[in-house]
């Protein structure tokens, strides 16, 4: 079927050891394994803090929400974390259904997120 | 609810392959849309949808003449939609998976389970829910109702 719903994942490093793993479109069954990988690489090249961004992510299914709570398990093995970051009003709705919503710390922006990040780093 | 007159039901076959996700998304979609259902309700149908294919997914097996096919139909009624998500395979035990979350729960370590949240997506998303052992296959079946607006959603 091709790429029909324009899905893309964006990383970027953040701060020292913080990357940025921003979702575009549909994150279901089919796209999720992506975002897998993507995060992935991020812990393994040494980015123990991993931000979320959803701000540009239409969809996310319980498998998506299974590979986020992966990586935040994987995160904090290395004693890093994960934060979500703006989304939209349907995931949050998801996230309160499945009670995820108290497991993942949520940021309005990426900086917000960074700042979070680095005071957890410094223990402040 | 039981659907006696087969005609009105609106099938989709799919293989059993994850990419036709968002061709289903978008095909209950466009039907709950026509049936004036509301934003928040063609939500909640979407995900049920989508989590029962990928169910399907997870544990259909071919038949005996080797395919793999996930069937959905769309009952649209008077004052709610139908749909029942029929895989090919022996399909799944619900029963097992909820011993298992329950167990996770138990063990306080459910929040932070990698798997078993399609089924409580769909229980939530939906008014009603049912799965049925058929002779070849699964069928789960998922009612919603169509609230006025004085109910709200």
């Amino acid at each position: 079927m091709g790429n029909v719903t324009n899905f893309a994942v964006e990383t970027k490093v953040a701060c020292a050891e913080g990357a940025v793993v921003a979702i575009v479109g549909e994150m279901d069954a089919y796209t999720t394994p992506q975002v897998k990988v993507a995060m992935q690489q991020m812990l393994d090249d040494g980015h123990k803090y991993l931000i979320v961004n959803l701000a540009r992510a239409e969809y996310l299914d319980s498998t998506a929400l299974g590979a986020l709570v992966g990586a935040l398990k994987r995160a904090r093995e290395k004693g890093g974390d994960l934060r979500l970051v703006a989304p939209t009003a349907r995931i949050m709705r998801l996230l309160d259904i499945t009670r995820l919503s108290k497991v993942f710390p949520i940021d309005a922006t990426d900086e917000e997120a960074v700042a979070h990040l680095s005071a957890e780093r410094t223990g402040a | 609810m039981k659907i006696e007159d087969q005609t009105k039901c609106l099938m989709l076959s799919l293989p059993n392959d994850p990419q036709y996700g968002v061709l289903l998304r978008k095909f209950v979609s466009w039907v709950a849309m026509l049936e004036q259902f509301d934003i928040k309700a063609i939500e909640d149908i979407e995900w049920a949808v989508d989590e029962a294919f990928t169910n399907a997914l997870q544990h259909g097996v071919p038949t005996v003449d080797g395919q793999e096919v996930i069937t959905v139909c769309i009952y649209p009624l008077q004052d709610s939609i139908e749909i029942t998500v029929h895989d090919s395979g022996n399909g799944f035990d619900p029963e097992a998976i909820k011993c298992r979350q329950e167990e996770d729960a138990r063990d306080c370590e459910f929040d932070l389970a990698e798997c078993g949240r399609g089924l409580d997506l769909i229980a939530a998303s939906m008014d009603d829910l049912q799965y049925d052992r058929v002779p070849d296959g699964t069928r789960v079946r998922m009612v919603k109702h169509r609230r006025t607006e004085a109910e709200g959603t």
